[in-house]
């Protein structure tokens, strides 16, 4: 009996000791296998640690900053991917409008008046004075109300303006942007547009009348008007 | 002389753009204030710099995660990887906050500004609870691992 539980002990002994080669064999050659990967040199170690770097193994110091592997390895590459799909995602939203350089771009930049430009469109990468101008638009449309589209046509620098109705205010002061914002205004009378805060090198706006299908592109002084006069034929 | 190349490769990366992310995670927290402040005083809303800050953040951080000679960075500083983990996600919290308010700004309205603002503080509030319930869960750190 004494010597069956002194053999079956013995037994238990070699099987763990038998196990514990292997496990070490195993580690062995994921290092290995690492090693040939890439620079993520592995030391043996409870798995999810940053292992001790710079101590000497055998007399010879370790190179610093390859001692990453198991679930802290894991965890920073999922980082890695998380940072890069924000960034991905962040840029993409990121406002990145392009000038248009067509020729009826530069045409209309030099006329201030366009027919063939569509709302939104970017003419300068800067902010550049044109000049004020006040307009009389002469147009043959039945309906009493017509949308008109604001936008910046130069740099989107924080210009604010606001749009006037026969001196009545129909809208609050809002920041230009290269998205044209949309308007309801009537189709006879007058429409000013005030310029309220210039986010630096004058108040570069354009304004799209949708009833003659034509943008007006201009400069509106801080706390000044340009006006454009709405006349039914 | 794979390893001198990659140990250069990091030391330049750490140099020039990983240096510019970690300026731009230390004084995030810290401008965000005096951000806040100057919108509020003006009354307009501000350059709109989060999603590029972000996105930047995002791209520099992410490859020195993922390309293992520039992972070193982290091995020689290792405070590196629990400072960008958490400021990373606090930047983007605070970036988005002032994107939210820099939105509410953008018309000249009493009512619209204190609504964006209100819902910018409960936006940065509730993002930086997440945030610490999140690393309460899930330590940067595991236990008697040293920074």
């Amino acid at each position: 009996m004494r010597q069956n539980q002194k053999d079956l002990r013995e037994r238990i002994k070699r099987a763990k000791e038998k196990s514990k080669h292997a496990a070490q064999m195993n580690a062995n050659e994921e290092n290995q296998a690492d090693d040939e990967l890439g620079y993520d040199e592995v030391q043996q170690g409870k798995a999810g640690q940053i292992l001790e770097q710079g101590k000497e193994q055998d007399g010879v110091p370790n190179d610093k900053g390859r001692g990453f592997h198991g679930k802290q390895l894991k965890g920073m590459k999922r980082l890695g991917y998380l940072a890069i799909a924000i960034g991905v995602v962040a840029m993409f939203f990121t406002n990145t409008a392009t000038v248009d350089t067509s020729e009826s771009a530069k045409n209309a930049l030099e006329n201030q008046v366009s027919t063939g430009i569509s709302a939104g469109v970017v003419l300068l990468q800067e902010d550049e004075n044109l000049g004020a101008q006040d307009y009389t638009i002469t147009h043959s449309s039945d309906a009493d109300e017509t949308k008109i589209w604001v936008w910046d046509y130069a740099a989107e620098d924080g210009d604010y303006v606001q749009v006037l109705v026969d001196g009545t205010p129909s809208s609050e002061s809002f920041m230009i942007q290269h998205q044209p914002k949309e308007l309801m205004v009537p189709s006879t009378g007058s429409v000013q547009i005030k310029g309220i805060r210039d986010g630096g090198g004058g108040i570069t706006y354009a304004v799209r009348y949708d009833m003659n299908g034509t943008s007006y592109f201009n400069t509106a002084p801080e706390g000044e008007f340009n006006t454009y006069e709405l006349v039914r034929e | 002389m794979r390893k001198i190349l990659g140990s250069t490769l990091a030391f330049i990366y750490l140099l020039f753009p990983m240096s510019l992310v970690l300026l731009i995670l230390i004084f995030t927290p810290l401008m965000f204030f005096s951000y806040v402040s100057a919108i509020r005083t003006s009354g307009f809303a501000g350059p709109d710099t989060a999603l590029s800050m972000i996105g930047l953040s995002g791209f520099v951080i992410g490859l020195s995660l993922l390309i293992s000679p520039l992972r070193r960075i982290y091995g020689v500083f290792p405070w590196l990887y629990p400072f960008v983990k958490i400021f990373f996600v606090g930047m983007i919290i605070l970036n988005i906050g002032i994107s939210i308010l820099n939105v509410g700004y953008q018309t000249v309205s009493d009512t619209r500004q204190t609504l964006f603002f209100i819902l910018m503080v409960v936006f940065v509030v509730l993002g930086r609870l997440g945030m610490s319930f999140y690393f309460h869960r899930n330590p940067v750190l595991e236990e008697g691992e040293e920074a």
